[in-house]
């Protein structure tokens, strides 16, 4: 640092009245430059500044320290037993059939799984043994009893439980596979009531409609199964309308297709019986619809015989010009779930999935491609989907990229995923259950491989999350049936198959509780300060958080600062031309809505934090380069400069050496208040939707609020991000404040 | 008053030029962006053929983008703004009913944010060190450094939600049996109470600074020596003088308040031309989001022109 000895004619006091002259004053810049100390000691006389310097630190130190100080990691997640009325049994099961692999639960339920659920069904493949646990219904525990066990062939394929009532008692079937062979068993499951012989061991099946016809107000079942040429349909018939017929029936019918190789599950595509009955079956080189000839009695209206039927329409797989390899997967096809009137028919779509990640929609009467094209994340490895039932009606896709599993919501009609939240991505493990509806909670069930299960509501956004019992899931969670009370839903209950090879079954009712109040609850945990929607802990957040306000404030701060300090610099050091056009510049700078500009920005580049910092930077360096330019114009005109010029210096040496020391005050009091400000330009953008939702701030906490729609609710969740907001950035600006007064000494008087 | 015209004639100007500069700018900037409204348009099946030509022809695809440059000026200059995408209706219409109304609030909180900050902050300088003078400085120091819509949120559930005093949306509701403008003061009574606090505090700790700058001065010493009443003292000689720094700071702050008041709109539902920006901000809505934009700068560069007019009224050193 350059000492000034015998320097200039000015030798101001500090006593007495100020003169003009003090604001720049060498021996403010003495103090500065010779004495961290001496300036804190002027610093310290502010009691404002002080108070914002120790809020400052503490936020440091929560910032620092988070993984201590914090109660929860910010991945935590309130159990489901605080989010929602549950209760659960686990069930060992029977010794001798420990060891072998189980399927997901299977739910017994009458009818449709708007009935109770009467039973809970295990089967093994290898073991060749199905287990069946009785439950209770009408009552509000869960009451599962003892299993019986049942020997079927090794190897067997499960296909569906079909019920029936029927005039005295009701008809139940299970439908098995064993190579190719189909056998219906009672529901003892030990009578065999038939068999089919198909001719071909099939690799395909479809999604099997059961439907529920109001008119006739009983359980249709229609199935399709397939191999690359051969296509067998099973339609069971319940009894009729007017007694003729008091016992569901069973017809069949075999379709060859040798020209081409069908190459995914077929989809049976159900008209009521009157019109359009139809299946769908993509092959090797196109897709087509055959009908499904349901031949009915003119006078009773008696179903006599259901056969396929003719071609209807056949389209290659072309889009635009551009033609797509479909899927040669197992889960190729779906469609919304409707019950009853035929119009509703209209708008079902038959869903083809690509080796591009994309998704085609055919119209099924038609074939007419409805749209195409539903990229929802680039480099997807592997993805299956599935019907999203229930309300609002869509395509539910899971499937995982390289780095992350996902399961998202697509709008059946017109193929878009539903706003941001409709996609849920796991940052480790895929989905690896279907996305299951759960009615009376109106939520979906699902589960990761990493042995957690979730429930979503209709957006996907995560309700509650229960980590899988006995430290492992050994199953895909399955949700089984609903519990009913007097007919109407109060609970739900859900079952996975967990590592210690005991079957876990678990009740929900009642709804959603989050965000959840401050408070104990039963799991034993304490939210200090509530949670949020999905049953995160709002304290551990504001925690963490600490760390990106900081971060974002300030280095956003430093670059608009090291920014204004150079335009201001060199605007007042180089006059004429290029002031006027770094003037200019600023003043253009000043007087345009940045924030409503650079929000333009922000919705099309993408919510990023390298991108807010640079907004923020953007919006805040216009400011301080006025200043700088003033301060250096004053300084150039000081004596101590012609003293150095006089004495040799060049002129970059004066720029640095003697010019921009001096202007380093003015920077860091500056940088102060831009931190300060950038510490709420960052909550608006945030609040507005543009917040890197990889790491959470507090302004993106108000965001999540309002979107879920809790904001008159949830003073909890409401208060504290606010707040701190205000601390931190009111804590900056008062350490601003005192800065000040040590680099303007005028200040000090008052 | 000496030299007004000429000092009038040069705002014009400059305000003319920023305007035509500001345009560029968000001219390259849309231009800049990865969507194009012409893949928009060409995937939204609710626009009608007729329809899709015009915009064609209004936003010049295919023409170079010098071409493009100058009819986006001619458009933006003779206020001639095309047809939304996401609702097939011309622009014009959109924002016709909400430039009021956005206006109404702005200017409303404005003025007499404005009004009550000069008034207190130069009445706390003066008296300062009292009570009044360390409440209001906290105060408006806590109230400077809060997020808006926060604020506007706390607002709406004490006042509107739990307290049931205060309609939750921010404009007039047919269904209430109430006098129409009155109706709609009182829809607004929230927002408008949150930009004036807001404003507030900016001002009455501006006013103060300056204030106190301005009572340590030669001239305001002898008025008082010369026995002048206190309230002619205060804000004849000594408020006057303050207020120049405080109307510098208006300009910058007019360009903070339109942001905040587009946050707000957000907020309280209050359908003004800030909302509408967002709507088509997040719907890729060209030719709404280019309009709105216009129309938000030019409100903040007539704020400025004017705030320069009151600033050359005030200050006659400046019009020299």
């Amino acid at each position: 640092m350059t000492s000034l000895k015998g320097g200039s004619p000015q030798k101001p006091k500090e006593k007495g009245l100020p003169s003009a002259g003090d604001i720049f004053s060498e021996s403010t810049l003495k103090k500065l430059t010779r004495g961290p100390l001496r300036t804190w000691k002027l610093y310290r006389s502010s009691k404002t500044g002080l108070a914002g310097l120790a809020i400052v630190l503490g936020f440091l130190i929560l910032a620092t320290f988070a993984p201590i100080i914090s109660p929860y990691d910010p991945d935590f997640r309130a159990p489901a037993e605080d989010v929602f009325y549950a209760n659960n049994v686990e069930l060992a099961l029977s010794p001798d059939t420990a060891g072998y692999n189980w399927s997901a639960p299977v739910g017994l339920t009458r009818d449709t799984r708007e009935e109770p659920l009467y039973a809970i069904m295990l089967y093994s493949q290898d073991a060749g043994k199905a287990l069946i646990y009785p439950v209770s219904t009408g009552v509000q525990e869960i009451d599962v009893q003892d299993p019986t066990t049942y020997t079927l062939p090794v190897g067997f394929d499960y296909i569906e439980y079909v019920h029936f009532p029927r005039v005295l008692g009701q008809t139940a079937y299970f439908l098995i596979r064993d190579g190719p062979i189909v056998s219906e068993y009672s529901d003892n499951l030990i009578d065999l009531n038939v068999e089919w012989d198909l001719g071909f061991e099939p690799k395909f099946t479809s999604n099997l409609w059961n439907g529920y016809t109001l008119a006739l107000r009983f359980s249709r079942l229609a199935l399709v199964m397939a191999d690359e040429h051969n296509v067998w349909l099973y339609d069971k018939v319940p009894r009729d309308a007017i007694g003729l017929y008091s016992d569901a029936r069973t017809f069949t019918d075999t379709l060859t297709i040798s020209d081409v190789e069908i190459i995914g599950n077929p989809l049976v595509v159900d008209g009521d019986f009157e019109n359009g009955s139809m299946v769908i079956i993509p092959t090797s080189s196109d897709i087509r619809a055959y009908n499904i000839d349901v031949e009915k009695s003119p006078l009773t209206k008696v179903v006599l015989n259901v056969t396929f039927g003719d071609m209807i329409w056949r389209k290659n797989y072309t889009v635009d010009g551009n033609e797509f390899t479909p899927i040669d997967s197992k889960e190729m096809m779906t469609f919304p779930y409707a019950h009853g009137a035929s119009d509703a028919f209209g708008k079902t779509v038959a869903v083809l999935a690509t080796s591009d990640d994309d998704m085609i929609a055919y119209q099924r009467e038609t074939g007419e491609i409805l749209w195409s094209g539903a990229l929802i994340m680039p480099g997807i490895t592997d993805f299956s989907i599935g019907t999203m039932s229930g309300s609002p009606a869509g395509i539910i896709v899971t499937g995982k990229t390289e780095s992350r599993g996902f399961i998202a919501g697509v709008d059946a009609e017109t193929g878009s995923v539903r706003y941001n939240r409709t996609m849920f991505s796991l940052t480790e493990g895929y989905i690896n259950s279907p996305a299951q509806y759960v009615t009376g909670l109106g939520t979906f069930i699902y589960s990761s491989d990493r042995d957690i299960i979730y429930l979503s509501d209709g957006l996907l956004g995560i309700n509650a999350t229960f980590g899988a019992p006995g430290g492992g899931a050994l199953t895909p969670v399955a949700f089984l049936g609903n519990i009913y009370i007097q007919s109407s839903v109060t609970g739900n209950y859900f079952a996975v198959v967990t590592d210690a090879n005991t079957l876990y079954v678990s009740t929900l009712s009642g709804v959603n509780k989050a965000p959840l109040p401050p408070g104990s609850y039963p799991s034993g945990n304490r939210y200090l300060l509530g949670t949020d929607y999905e049953g995160h802990d709002i304290l551990a957040w504001l925690i963490y958080g600490t760390r990106s306000e900081l971060m974002v404030g300030i280095t956003a701060a430093f670059v608009a600062v090291v920014i204004g300090t150079v335009v201001g610099l060199v605007a007042g050091y180089y006059p004429g031309v290029i002031d006027s056009i770094l003037m200019r510049a600023t003043d253009v700078m000043l007087s345009l809505p940045g924030l409503v500009i650079l929000l333009l920005f922000a919705a099309v580049f993408g919510p990023s934090l390298v991108n807010i910092m640079i907004i923020i930077a953007i919006l805040s360096w216009a400011g301080i380069a006025r200043v700088i330019r003033s301060v250096t114009l004053s300084l150039k005109e000081r004596a101590f400069v012609d003293a150095a010029i006089i004495a040799g210096a060049s002129e970059s040496r004066l720029i640095f050496r003697h010019i921009a020391p001096n202007v380093l005050p003015y920077t860091f009091l500056y940088m102060t208040f831009t931190i300060s400000g950038a510490i709420v330009t960052e909550a608006i953008l945030a609040f507005l939707g543009f917040g890197d939702v990889n790491n959470v701030t507090w302004g993106m906490m108000l965001q999540y609020l309002q979107i879920s729609g809790q904001s008159l609710i949830a003073w909890w969740w409401l208060l504290p991000p606010g707040i701190c907001i205000t601390l931190l950035s009111l804590s900056f600006y008062l350490i601003g404040r005192a800065f000040d007064e040590v680099v303007n000494p005028r200040l000090r008087k008052r | 008053m000496a030299g007004m015209s000429r000092y009038i004639i040069e705002r014009v100007i400059q305000t003319f030029v920023t305007l035509i500069i500001i345009l560029t700018l968000i001219f390259i900037m849309f231009e800049s962006l990865p969507a194009k409204p012409q893949d928009l348009l060409a995937q939204n099946p609710l626009i009608k053929p007729a329809d899709k030509e015009f915009l064609e022809a209004y936003f010049g695809f295919d023409k170079p983008i010098q071409e493009r440059y100058v009819l986006y000026m001619k458009h933006m200059l003779t206020f001639d703004f095309g047809t939304s995408f996401s609702q097939a209706e011309p622009v014009w219409n959109l924002l016709e009913e909400r430039i009021p109304r956005t206006l109404l609030l702005f200017g409303l909180a404005t003025i007499i944010s404005y009004i009550i900050g000069i008034y207190v902050g130069a009445y706390i300088a003066w008296k300062r060190g009292g009570v009044g003078d360390g409440t209001a400085v906290v105060t408006s120091l806590v109230f400077y450094n809060m997020p808006s819509f926060w604020i506007g949120l706390i607002f709406l559930l004490v006042f509107a939600s739990r307290l049931d005093l205060f309609p939750l949306t921010g404009w007039y509701d047919p269904s209430v049996d109430l006098w129409k403008p009155l109706n709609i003061l009182w829809h607004m009574t929230l927002p408008l109470v949150v930009l004036v606090l807001l404003n507030l505090a900016g001002t009455i700790l501006l006013m103060r600074t300056a204030m106190l700058d301005i009572i340590g001065e030669n001239y305001m010493v002898t008025a008082k020596a010369i026995g002048l009443p206190e309230r002619t003292v205060l804000y004849k000689h000594g408020a006057r003088n303050a207020m120049l720094p405080v109307v510098t700071s208006f300009i910058i702050s007019i360009v903070f308040s339109v942001s905040g008041a587009v946050v707000l709109e957000n907020v309280f539902t209050f359908p003004g031309v800030g909302a509408l920006y967002i709507r088509s901000l997040s719907q890729l809505d060209f030719p709404v989001a280019e309009a709105t934009l216009f129309i938000i700068t030019l409100l903040v560069l007539v704020g400025n022109f004017m705030a320069d007019l009151i600033y050359g009224y005030l200050d006659p050193r400046v019009r020299m």
